[in-house]
């Protein structure tokens, strides 16, 4: 059986990996927050940044069709661009992260 | 129109996920912190000292959104074997959490009770009994 079809199969494969997604934006949003008191935090923000681009890799080839279709989940990754090269202590680096919350819920709509 | 079906639900649910953000981010920071995992260069107590009004404003978020996410479809829940676990652990986590963990045992089983937290919190959507 390949990998694909036992994680879309399995009573929790999916939702362990979407899971470590939202770990990674706890774990990232921590850091953006971090990053107002304390300065040069890259090293940590890289590995919050690894577990959510390696998971959302993930999930996207599980289901890519339903990605590519999908306004909400291009709204993102345009929101994704716009975070990675925003000041991480910043007011619009917090709005921008967000922002990519709410599209991602978005996608199951649109 | 009850909220379930509005385009509120997802709004909210939005918002309890930049809860967990909060809430569990800074938790996680700081039990990272105590395993010397992370930060080592800053003491710990002015780290707790920095993250706690976002702690706060996370557990804030999470009282508020939470109950009125359940509130909007009760018989679901209740069903729901996921959300069940979820509240239990959630109880756990909490009770857990409320004292000062002083070693490294107790920070890693905090970390390890909240992932399992979200870990219920996703699969909720996955164990809907129809």
């Amino acid at each position: 059986m390949s990998l694909q079809k036992f994680l879309l199969e399995s009573t929790w494969g999916y939702p362990i990996i979407a899971a470590i997604h939202v770990l990674g934006i706890a774990w990232f949003g921590g850091m953006v927050l971090v990053s107002r008191f304390i300065p040069d935090l890259r090293r940590l923000r890289m590995i919050g940044i690894t577990l959510l681009l390696a998971s959302g890799v993930v999930l996207f080839w599980l289901q890519p069709m339903r990605y590519y279709n999908s306004t909400s989940f291009r709204v993102k990754m345009l929101l994704l661009v716009v975070l990675l090269k925003t000041k991480p202590a910043s007011a619009l680096a917090l709005a921008t992260w967000v922002a990519i919350i709410f599209a991602s819920r978005g996608i199951a709509f649109f | 129109m009850p909220l379930k079906n509005s385009f509120l639900f997802p709004a909210i649910q939005s918002i309890h996920l930049i809860g967990i953000g909060l809430f569990v981010g800074t938790i996680v920071l700081s039990d990272l912190r105590a395993l010397q995992l992370v930060l080592q260069r800053y003491a710990i107590t002015e780290i707790r000292q920095q993250l706690a009004p976002w702690n706060r404003a996370g557990l804030a978020i999470m009282l508020t959104t939470g109950p009125v996410l359940f509130a909007s479809d009760v018989p679901r829940y209740i069903h729901n074997p996921a959300f069940l676990v979820k509240m239990a652990l959630l109880l756990v986590a909490l009770i857990f959490g409320r004292g000062e963990k002083q070693t490294k045992l107790a920070a890693l089983v905090s970390i390890a009770l909240w992932t399992c937290v979200v870990v219920g919190g996703r699969a909720i959507a996955d164990f809907d009994i129809t």
